[in-house]
């Protein structure tokens, strides 16, 4: 795997220049760096909107689980869940399941925001999603991390965009509410949420290792999505980093 | 048990595991070894959600659709390296393949 800091990785989590530029403002370069992700993911905030507003729960709490969960597939699951009366136990678990990646991806984060004051740490370790993991490795990783002063200014910068995301998606869901099913009909939802599926793990893939999980992921993920309950992502997941840790391995 | 508790409860512990991670990790930095490992979480999980997504298409033509317009936009993404024309090459196939189909 390359470094964290090479110019491979920079350029794999597609925030080469994002860096350098964000040195004056930091989290208005964040921000800018988000809206591609906040018209990608827009479709998708609708879908779950309409899902949450169609099904037998309260439209209000089928809308909160965009702050209360703040995870696309999640929500939907819990919703799910919720309307089908599912028990609790279940529930939580599957949320946290789906959810195991962020897990990793806040401890990837966690030497840009090891100087961070407590509070910090929280606001950035409840806004963090896919896309703000992408921004916040891809400019987080741009030097060292002994610099007090270029760390602050990577934290404004995760923050910039976490923040932006985070405001955009409730209100995409609340118009996915609001509107029903009538704003999501005129786009193809499902194909938008996979091809923006798709174009992370592009993003993420920076050499052999990644190659290999993604790969082993994706093969693993088809069978695995027949087992019961949302488990099978997580399952093949940690399958195929099993395997590209092996992989990994070997090749050292 | 109140739905609204539910909800919460699960929201509330995906969100102290974080940041639990990454309090612990502000005191005992990860291993080298460790945090390569956390690199391979990403790529896996998204393709393995991906491939859940794909095989809940409902029937072949769509699921061939899907297929095709998932390789054009990873295809595309991998090339340029842009959100946005990754949508936008996806969208303008799926519209075309719709179109036809």
């Amino acid at each position: 795997m390359s470094a964290p800091s090479s110019p491979e990785h920079l350029a794999s989590t597609g925030a080469t220049q994002t860096g350098a530029l964000s040195a004056s403002r930091p989290w208005l370069a964040g921000a800018r760096q988000a809206l591609p992700f906040v018209l990608a993911f827009a479709p998708y905030g609708w879908v779950i909107g309409a899902v949450a507003d169609r099904a037998a729960v309260d439209d209000v709490l089928g809308w909160s689980t965009a702050w209360l969960v703040y995870a696309g597939t999640s929500q939907l699951v819990s919703i799910q869940l919720l309307e089908s009366g599912g028990p609790v136990v279940v529930l939580v678990a599957v949320v946290l399941l789906v959810n195991a990646r962020m897990i990793a991806y806040a401890a990837s984060l966690s030497p840009t925001w090891r100087t961070a004051p407590w509070w910090w740490t929280a606001v950035a370790s409840y806004l963090l999603i896919d896309p703000a993991y992408l921004i916040g490795t891809g400019q987080g990783q741009a030097g060292p991390t002994d610099d007090p002063a270029a760390l602050h200014r990577r934290r404004q910068h995760y923050l910039g965009a976490a923040v932006t995301l985070w405001i955009t998606w409730l209100v995409n869901c609340a118009l996915g509410v609001v509107l029903g099913g009538r704003l999501a009909a005129f786009l193809p939802s499902a194909v938008i949420a996979e091809l923006m599926l798709g174009c992370i793990v592009a993003l993420l893939i920076s050499n052999r290792a990644t190659r290999v999980a993604a790969a082993t992921g994706f093969a693993l993920g088809l069978p695995a999505a027949l087992l019961p309950s949302s488990v099978g992502a997580p399952v093949a997941a940690l399958l195929a980093i099993g395997v590209a840790v092996r992989v990994k391995g070997g090749s050292r | 048990v109140n739905a609204w508790l539910i909800i919460a409860t699960a929201g509330a512990v995906a969100f102290l595991l974080r940041w639990g991670v990454v309090l612990v990790a502000a005191r005992h930095p990860l291993p080298e070894r460790m945090v390569e490992i956390t690199h391979l979480v990403a790529p896996s999980a998204a393709a393995a959600l991906l491939a859940g997504s794909l095989v809940g298409t409902r029937n072949i033509p769509d699921l061939g659709i899907h297929l095709v317009v998932v390789a054009v936009g990873f295809y595309t993404a991998l090339r340029t390296r842009s959100v946005l024309l990754t949508l936008l090459a996806g969208v303008t196939v799926y519209t075309l393949l719709e179109a036809i189909v």
